[in-house]
C-alpha cells in the first residue's frame, strides 16, 4: 500500500507563506479563500508573539488538509464524494458534493472551504495545473496533497517552493523513506492526535 | 505597437469583463456547464513553457519555469538548475501569475495635463512621449549641462547604457544602503561601500557563533532561509540582536534585546571586553592590519617613511612606519622578518608618536562595558557571554543588513566598530571555514558568482557625470538636478520628509518615469513611460545577467501587455533620438552573444548563448568553489594592502577611530521626546521588494497597511488593535491602522517600508522620516546616510 | 362552517402565502449566487437554517410522540388530540425536510445521495428516518381520516420509535462529530429528545388553543391541565440533561470548559440564559402548580417560552461550538465569501463569525410560512371534515 504524506519541521518554518501561495496557484484556488494557511500559533494576528516583551515565543504551524487515516469528514460525507484513494490521500470528486458541509463541521483542522459564491479569480482566468479540476459554486475544497503533480510522481508545490525545506513529502508505508525515517527519529507528532483522526501529514521540530 | 500585443490586451479586457459578470447574478447557473471540466478542458489549450529571472532586488535572482497557457502566465515554479540549491522562489515570484496583470500596471506612455505631482494624466504616443523627452534632454544638455540630469534606478530595471546615453548623475547621493558600509568598507576597501565582505552564507554551518545585529534575514533574504537552519542545526549558536522580537530573533538559539539605534554601542561595549581580557587575535593584528601602525599624536596622521599630505598614496610607495621588536627600532611596515609591536609609544624629533592598538585601548576607555550596557540595555552579563563566545568559541561571523541599524544618523560609526572588532578576532582573509563578517547577503550576488560580462562599448563622451562636490543629498541645491530620470518607484522610496521630496520636485523642469506599475512616484512624471515586466519580452531573447554563480537569462514568457516596450526597447529609442542610434546593440540578442563572446572573465569565458538556451536560461560559472570566501589570502586594495581600520580621513571629525555618537532623534533624553514619544521604524517584509507588491491582490490578501505598536502603548494612547491611528511630527503625518502586538519593544512603533499612499489611510510614511544629514557625510564614501529609521512620532487614534 | 376556498380569502393566509413567495424568490436568488447570500463562510459554516432544522425536527416528534402514545400506552385523553398532533407533527417535519434541502450548496446534484448513499453519513440517516417519518405522518392522516382505528393503533408501535429516533438521528448529525467539543456528546440524542417532547408538546399546546379558537378541535380543561402537567414533565427532564451535559462540560476544566465559558459568557451567552431561566425555569415554575395550569393564558404562556427557550438553545448548541477554531491562531480562517474575495478586508477571521442575512432570514421565514400554510391546510381539510 502506499500512503502519500508531507512532514513539516516547525523549527524551520518560518511563516513565510510561500506554501498558501504555491498551493493557491498550483490548485486554482479562487480569491478569499486558501487550502494551505500558516498561523502564528496562539496570536491573534501574524505579527504577534505568545508571552510578555521580552519573554516571548513565536511558532508558525502551516495548517492543511491533514490527509487523516481515519477521516471525520469521510465518515459523515452523505455521498461518498469525500474518499481516500489508493495512495492514502483524501479526496474530493466534486460530481458528487451536493454542498451540505457536512465535512466542513466534521474536520477538526478547518481545513476544508467552501465556495459560498461563484469563484472568483482576480487573473481573470484559471491558473495552475491544466489538469486541476476548475470547481463550481456550492462545493466543499481542500488540499489534494497535489493529485496531479504526486500522481505524476512530483512532489506537492508547497514542498517544491518551501524555501526553508521545512517540508518533507513521501510515503508512509515505505519504511526507508525519508519521511518515514524522520518521523520516527525526530519524534514526530500529528495535530490534535486526542480526535482520533490519525493526520497523516506530520509535524516534527 | 505591434499586433500581438493588441490581442493580447483584447483578451486581457475581455476575460476582466467576465469575472465581472460572475460577480452578478447571471453568471451563475449559465456558466455550470462546463464547471467541472478541469482546467484545460476547452478544447486543447495552447500550453507551453518559457524561463526567465525574477527581480533581484531581494538578493535572488530566482530563475522561473513559467507555464503559458493561451497566452496568459498559467503557473510558476521554480527552474531546474544545475546545482539544486539555487533552485527557490517566494511568495512574490509566485503572485506574478496575478500581479503582472495588476490592475495598476501602466498601460500606454502618458503626458502630465494637472499639476506635477496632482497624478493627472493623458495616454500619449510612445513617439510623441520618446520625442518630448529627447527634446527635453537636448536642452538641459545645452542649457544646464548633462551633469543636471540625474538617473535615479530602484527596484530591478533592466537598463544598462541608458545613464551613460544621458550622461547624467547614476543614483546621485541617495543615502541608501550604505549607512554601516560607510564605516565598515573603508577598512577592507570593499568597493561598493555597503559591507559586502561576508562569506557566502552557506559557509554559516561551518561557524560555532554566529552574531545576527538588526538583521531579519529570515523574512528580508527568505531563500537563504535553508542556510540559516543549516547552521544552527550544525551546532552553531545564532544570537540574533534586534529591539523587536522579529522572526529571525524567534528562531535564532537566542535573542538579545536592545535599545535601537545602540548598535555602535553593542560593538564598542564587546570590543573593551575582548581588549581588556585580551581575547583578540594579537598575531592576526600585527600581520593582517593597520593595528602597528604608528599615529603622531599632535594630528592624528599616519607615519610614513617620507612625510606627505596625500593619504591616498599607496603603502607599498610610502611605507607606514611600525615598531620592530625584533630591531627594536621603527621599521617599514611591509619589511619581510620584523614583528610590529601592537601596544607601542614613542617620541621621534619631539613628536609623540603612538601606534593604532595604543590609540584604541585609550578611546575605548570611555566605551566599558557597564557604558555599553546602559547605552544598548543588554546587561553587562549578557555582554560579556557574548564577547566570550565570539572571540573564544569559534569559528565567529559577525552579520548585520540593511534595514535596522544602517538606517541611523550615526550608522558609519557603527560599522566602523564593527569591522574592528570583526578584525580583533581575525575574521577576514583567513579561509578558514566559518570567520567572517559583513553584511548578511550581499556579497551574494555582487561579489561571488558575479561573472564578468563584456559591456558594450559606447562613444567616450557617453560617460556617468558626477555629483557636484558639497552634495550631500540629491535634494539638496548643490546637486544641481534639473532633470530626474526615475525607474520602479525611486521618488517615494529612497527619500525622507516626503513634504521636503515633493517641494523640491516641482522645482525641477523635467521628471520622466519608467515604470512597470503605477507607483506613487508615477504621479510625479511629466512623462511616463509604461515598461514590461520581467516576464514579457519583444523579442525571444532578452536580458543576460551573470550572478549568483551562474549564467541567467531572460526569454520571452509574455508578450508585452498592453502598450508597455522592455527597458532595452526605450534605451534603444532614446539612443535613436539622441543621435546614437548606430552604437547601441539593435537586439537585446546581440547584446546578450556580445557580452558572452567578448567576456574576458575564465568563468564566463567559452559559455555561448546556445548553451544558456539549451540550459532553459541556467548555465554554471566555471571554476566556482564551493564556497566562495572574501579577501582570501588576506588581499586587500586598501592603501596599506592590510586592513586599514585607522580612518585617517575622518581625523577631523574625531572618527579616525570609532567615537559613539548617539542617533539625531532617537535617543535617550531628546528633549524632543516628550512631544513625540515614540520611536519609529520601518522594516521590510516577506511580502514586498520596497514598493512592489503592494498592487498585488494574492499579496494583499495577506497584508493591509498597520504600524505595529507594543499593546501598553496602545493602551495608553486608547488604541485597540484595528483602530486607524494618526502618526504624526513636525515634519508631517500618516493615517493607517494599528495592530499590537508584545512582539514590537516598548516604546517603539514599526511600519513596513514603501506602502503605497493610496493603501495607508491617509499619507505616505515618509511625510514623518527623518532626513537629517550629517556633515560628516561630506568625507564618507558614499555620502550621508538617510536616516529613516531616526525618527520620533506621536500616534494618536484617528 | 367554513371551507378551503374561504380559507384561502383569509388575510393570514394570504401573508403567509406572500411570504411563502417571497422566500421561493430569495431561494432562487440563492440558488444564482450561491450559499454567499446567507451569512455563513468557512468559520461558521451552518447557520440559520441549520438552527432552524433541528428545531422544526424537535417540534414535529413531539406532536407524533404525543399521538402515537394515546394508542401505545393507551392514554384515551389524547386520542382526542391525535389528528392535530400529527398535523402539527407533519406540517413540522416538511418544514425541517425542506431547511435542509434550503442549506445545499448543491441540490441539483441531490440525485447523488441515492446512487453513491454512503451509510456512515449520519445525514444520509437522517434523510432516510425523516423520510420514512413523513410517511408514517402521512399514513397516520390518511387512516385516522378514514377512521381505521387498529391501523393507527399498529401505526403507532413504529411511530413511537421512529419519532424518537428522527430526534436521535438528528442528535447525531451534531453528537458524533468529534470536531465540536461541545457537540461531541453521548447524551446529545437523550437532550434533543427531550428538547423535542417539550418543544413539541409547546407546539402542540398552542396550535391545540388555535384550533379551539377556531372551532376546529375539542379540548377539555383537564386533558389541557393534563398535558400542561406532561411538560412540566418534560420541561425537567430536559432540564435535568442539560444540566448532566453541563456539568461534564465544566467540572474537569478543560476543553469543555472553555466552550461553557463562550455559552455563560460569551457571543452566545443571551441565548443560553434565555434558554435555562424563560425556556426552563419560568415555564417550569407556571406549570407547576395545578392552579396556575388551568390558567389556560398561563399555560399558552409557558408553552411560549418554552418554544422560543428550544429555539435559543439550538441557537446556542449549534454556534458556540464554531466560535473557537481547535487549531488556533492568527492570522486565522479564510472565510471564502465574496467579501473575503477584497483584498484584505475580510478574508481572514480568528474564529467564528456570524449573522443571518436578509435573504437568509426571508428564506427560512418562506419555508415556516409554507409549513403554517401545510397546517392551515391539513387542520382545514382534515380537522374540519371530522367535525362536519
Amino acid at each position: 500500500m502506499t500512503k502519500l504524506a508531507i512532514a513539516i519541521n516547525l523549527e524551520r518554518c518560518t511563516g513565510c507563506n510561500t506554501c498558501t501561495m504555491a498551493c493557491k496557484m498550483q490548485n486554482n484556488v479562487p480569491d478569499g479563500m486558501l487550502w494551505n494557511r500558516v498561523i502564528l500559533e496562539g496570536c491573534d494576528s501574524e505579527f504577534g508573539a505568545q508571552g510578555e516583551y521580552p519573554n516571548l515565543t513565536k511558532r508558525f504551524i502551516p495548517v492543511a488538509c491533514q490527509h487523516c487515516e481515519n477521516p471525520a469528514c469521510m465518515k459523515v460525507c452523505p455521498t461518498g464524494a469525500t474518499f481516500k484513494d489508493d495512495k492514502g490521500r483524501v479526496e474530493i470528486d466534486y460530481d458528487k458534493c451536493i454542498g451540505c458541509r457536512m465535512c466542513m463541521a466534521a474536520c477538526p483542522y478547518n481545513a476544508r472551504v467552501f465556495n459560498w459564491n461563484e469563484p472568483v479569480r482576480s487573473t481573470g482566468f484559471n491558473y495552475g495545473h491544466k489538469d486541476v479540476p476548475v470547481r463550481p459554486k456550492g462545493v466543499a475544497e481542500k488540499c489534494t496533497l497535489c493529485k496531479e503533480r504526486t500522481d505524476a510522481g512530483d512532489v506537492p508545490m508547497c514542498v517544491r517552493c518551501c524555501l526553508s525545506e521545512a517540508r518533507v513529502y513521501g510515503d508512509l508505508d515505505d519504511p526507508n523513506s525519508e519521511i518515514s525515517q524522520l518521523i520516527a527519529s525526530k519524534n514526530a507528532y500529528v495535530l490534535l492526535p486526542e480526535k482520533g483522526t490519525k493526520p497523516q501529514v506530520h509535524y516534527f521540530n | 505597437m505591434g499586433s500581438m500585443s493588441n490581442v493580447t490586451r483584447r483578451g486581457f479586457l475581455k476575460t476582466a469583463g467576465v469575472t465581472a459578470g460572475a460577480f452578478g447574478l447571471a453568471g451563475g447557473m449559465a456558466t455550470t456547464g462546463g464547471w467541472l471540466s478541469p482546467n484545460a478542458a476547452c478544447a486543447e489549450p495552447e500550453e507551453h513553457v518559457a524561463y526567465t529571472f525574477h527581480y533581484r532586488h531581494c538578493q535572488c535572482n530566482c530563475h522561473l519555469k513559467c507555464t503559458v497557457r493561451d497566452g496568459r502566465l498559467a503557473l510558476i515554479e521554480p527552474n531546474d538548475w544545475p546545482n539544486k540549491r539555487n533552485e527557490t522562489v517566494c511568495l512574490k515570484g509566485l503572485s506574478e501569475v496575478q500581479h503582472t496583470y495588476s490592475p495598476d500596471r501602466l498601460q500606454t506612455p502618458l503626458k502630465r495635463v494637472g499639476e506635477r505631482g496632482e497624478g493627472k494624466f493623458e495616454a500619449i504616443t510612445w513617439d510623441e512621449a520618446l520625442d518630448t523627452i529627447a527634446a527635453k534632454v537636448k536642452e538641459i544638455w545645452e542649457k544646464d549641462g548633462s551633469q543636471a540630469i540625474a538617473f535615479q534606478t530602484a527596484v530591478d530595471a533592466l537598463t544598462t547604457n541608458l545613464p551613460k546615453l544621458l550622461r547624467g548623475q547614476e543614483k546621485p547621493k541617495r543615502g541608501i544602503d550604505i549607512g554601516l558600509g560607510n564605516g565598515f568598507s573603508p577598512a577592507l576597501a570593499e568597493s561598493g561601500q555597503q559591507g559586502a565582505s561576508s562569506h557566502e552564507v552557506t559557509d554559516w554551518k561551518n561557524a560555532k557563533t554566529i552574531l545576527n545585529v538588526g538583521c531579519n534575514v529570515l523574512e528580508t533574504c527568505m531563500v537563504t532561509s535553508k542556510y540559516f537552519f543549516d547552521a544552527k542545526e550544525a551546532g552553531a549558536e545564532i544570537i540574533t540582536f534586534d529591539p523587536n522580537f522579529c522572526i529571525t530573533a524567534a528562531k535564532s538559539s537566542q535573542w538579545v534585546p536592545m535599545v535601537a539605534g545602540t548598535d555602535a554601542a553593542l560593538y564598542l561595549g564587546l570590543i573593551s571586553i575582548i581588549l581588556e581580557n585580551e581575547w583578540y587575535n594579537a598575531q592576526y593584528l600585527k600581520d593582517n592590519t593597520s593595528m602597528p601602525f604608528l599615529v603622531k599624536r599632535s594630528d592624528g596622521s599616519l607615519l610614513r617613511k617620507t612625510a606627505t599630505t596625500d593619504i591616498t598614496q599607496a603603502g607599498s610607495d610610502n611605507p607606514f612606519q611600525v615598531y620592530d621588536e625584533n630591531a627594536g627600532a621603527v621599521a617599514d611596515y611591509n619589511k619581510a622578518g620584523i614583528s610590529p609591536k601592537l601596544d607601542y609609544e614613542t617620541e621621534i624629533g619631539g613628536e609623540k608618536y603612538a601606534t593604532v592598538f595604543t590609540l584604541l585601548l585609550e578611546s575605548q576607555k570611555a566605551y566599558t562595558a557597564e557604558w555599553a550596557a546602559e547605552t544598548t540595555g543588554i546587561s553587562v552579563e549578557k555582554l560579556m557571554e557574548v564577547a566570550d563566545k565570539y572571540a573564544n568559541h569559534g569559528p565567529s561571523i559577525l552579520s548585520f543588513g540593511f534595514g535596522g541599524g544602517e538606517k541611523f544618523y550615526n550608522a558609519d560609526v557603527a560599522g566602523h566598530s564593527a569591522v574592528l572588532l570583526a578584525t580583533l578576532v581575525g575574521s577576514f582573509g583567513t579561509d578558514i571555514p566559518g570567520w567572517g563578517a559583513g553584511a548578511y547577503v550581499n556579497a551574494y550576488q555582487k561579489i561571488f558568482g558575479a561573472g564578468k560580462l563584456a559591456g558594450w562599448k559606447l562613444p567616450a563622451e557617453c560617460t556617468i557625470a558626477k555629483a557636484p562636490k558639497g552634495t550631500v543629498d540629491y535634494r539638496d541645491d548643490k546637486s544641481g538636478i534639473k532633470m530626474m530620470w526615475v525607474q520602479n518607484g525611486a521618488f517615494q522610496q529612497i527619500a525622507g520628509n516626503q513634504n521636503r521630496t515633493d517641494e523640491w520636485a516641482k522645482t525641477l523642469d523635467f521628471v520622466v518615469v519608467q515604470d512597470i506599475w503605477h507607483t506613487p512616484s508615477v504621479d510625479w512624471a511629466d512623462i511616463v513611460l509604461p515598461v514590461c515586466s520581467h516576464f514579457e519580452c519583444d523579442e525571444e531573447i532578452g536580458f543576460l545577467r551573470a550572478l549568483r554563480g551562474h549564467v541567467l537569462l531572460q526569454q520571452k514568457v509574455l508578450e508585452p501587455l498592453f502598450e508597455s516596450k522592455t527597458d532595452f526597447w526605450i534605451e534603444r529609442e532614446m539612443a535613436k533620438r539622441l543621435g546614437y542610434g548606430d552604437v547601441v546593440p539593435q537586439t537585446q540578442e546581440q547584446l546578450a552573444r556580445y557580452q558572452l563572446d567578448n567576456s574576458t572573465d575564465k568563468a564566463v569565458k567559452g559559455i555561448t548563448l546556445e548553451d544558456v538556451i539549451a540550459g532553459h536560461g541556467v548555465v554554471a560559472l566555471k571554476n566556482q568553489p564551493e564556497i566562495a570566501r572574501s579577501y582570501s589570502g588576506q588581499t586587500y586594495k586598501t592603501t596599506s594592502g592590510k586592513i586599514d581600520l585607522y580612518y585617517e580621513n575622518l581625523v577631523s571629525y574625531g572618527q579616525a577611530l570609532p567615537q559613539y555618537e548617539a542617533p539625531n532623534e532617537a535617543y535617550a533624553g531628546n528633549p524632543l521626546a516628550e512631544k513625540y514619544p515614540l520611536h519609529m521604524t520601518q522594516r521590510r517584509s516577506k511580502y514586498f521588494i520596497h514598493q512592489n507588491y503592494y498592487d498585488a491582490t494574492w499579496i494583499r490578501q495577506f497584508y493591509e497597511p498597520t504600524l505595529e505598536m507594543n499593546p501598553a502603548d496602545a493602551a495608553k494612547r486608547g488604541i485597540k488593535s484595528g483602530d486607524m491611528i494618526q502618526a504624526f511630527n513636525d515634519r508631517g503625518s500618516f493615517k493607517c491602522k494599528c495592530v499590537t502586538s508584545e512582539a514590537i519593544r516598548p516604546g517603539m512603533a514599526v511600519i513596513v517600508e514603501g506602502i503605497w499612499p493610496k493603501y495607508m489611510g491617509e499619507g505616505s510614511l515618509q511625510n514623518v522620516t527623518n532626513d537629517a544629514a550629517n556633515p560628516r557625510g561630506v568625507a564618507l564614501a558614499k555620502g550621508r546616510v538617510t536616516p529613516f529609521n531616526d525618527t520620533l512620532v506621536e500616534v494618536k487614534k484617528a | 362552517m367554513t371551507d378551503t376556498k374561504s380559507l384561502f380569502k383569509k388575510p393570514a393566509f394570504l401573508v403567509l402565502a406572500v411570504l411563502t413567495l417571497v422566500g421561493i424568490v430569495c431561494w432562487i436568488m440563492q440558488q444564482i449566487n450561491g450559499l454567499g447570500a446567507t451569512g455563513m463562510n468557512n468559520s461558521n459554516s451552518w447557520g440559520l437554517y441549520i438552527t432552524c432544522f433541528m428545531f422544526f425536527v424537535g417540534l414535529s416528534a413531539g406532536g407524533l410522540i404525543v399521538a402515537s402514545s394515546a394508542h401505545v400506552f393507551g392514554i384515551e385523553s389524547f386520542k382526542k388530540v391525535s389528528m392535530p398532533a400529527v398535523i402539527v407533527s407533519t406540517a413540522c417535519i416538511c418544514v425541517a425536510g425542506m431547511m435542509v434541502l434550503v442549506d445545499l450548496g448543491g441540490i441539483q446534484r441531490i440525485w447523488r445521495i441515492i446512487i453513491g448513499a454512503n451509510f456512515t453519513s449520519p445525514l444520509l440517516w437522517d434523510m432516510c428516518i425523516i423520510t420514512l417519518y413523513l410517511i408514517i405522518n402521512i399514513l397516520d392522516l390518511v387512516w385516522m381520516n378514514k377512521g381505521e382505528e387498529e391501523k393507527v393503533r399498529k401505526l403507532s408501535y413504529v411511530a413511537l420509535p421512529v419519532a424518537i429516533l428522527v430526534h436521535s438521528v438528528t442528535a447525531w448529525i451534531f453528537g458524533l462529530e468529534i470536531a465540536k467539543e461541545g457537540w461531541y456528546s453521548a447524551i446529545m440524542a437523550p437532550i434533543f429528545v427531550a428538547s423535542a417532547m417539550d418543544s413539541g408538546l409547546a407546539l402542540l399546546l398552542c396550535a391545540l388553543t388555535g384550533l379551539k379558537k377556531a372551532g376546529k378541535a375539542d379540548v377539555d380543561d383537564a386533558l389541557f391541565n393534563n398535558l400542561g402537567k406532561l411538560l412540566a414533565t418534560f420541561i425537567a427532564v430536559d432540564a435535568f440533561f442539560i444540566g448532566c451535559e453541563l456539568l461534564t462540560m465544566g467540572y474537569p476544566g478543560a476543553e469543555g470548559a472553555e466552550i461553557l465559558a463562550i455559552m455563560t459568557t460569551g457571543s452566545t451567552a443571551a441565548f443560553f440564559w434565555f434558554e435555562i431561566i424563560a425556556g426552563l425555569l419560568v415555564p417550569f415554575v407556571l406549570l407547576a402548580s395545578p392552579a396556575r395550569r388551568n390558567n389556560k393564558t398561563v399555560v399558552l404562556a409557558a408553552s411560549a417560552l418554552v418554544i422560543l427557550g428550544v429555539f435559543c438553545k439550538r441557537v446556542w448548541l449549534l454556534f458556540t461550538s464554531f466560535v473557537t477554531p481547535n487549531v488556533y491562531g492568527g492570522a486565522g480562517i479564510t472565510l471564502g465569501t465574496s467579501a473575503a474575495q477584497q483584498p484584505y478586508a475580510n478574508i481572514w477571521s480568528l474564529g467564528g463569525t456570524y449573522a443571518p442575512t436578509v435573504p437568509e432570514v426571508l428564506v427560512a421565514l418562506g419555508v415556516i410560512s409554507l409549513g403554517v400554510l401545510i397546517f392551515l391546510v391539513l387542520s382545514e381539510k382534515l380537522l374540519a371534515k371530522k367535525e362536519a
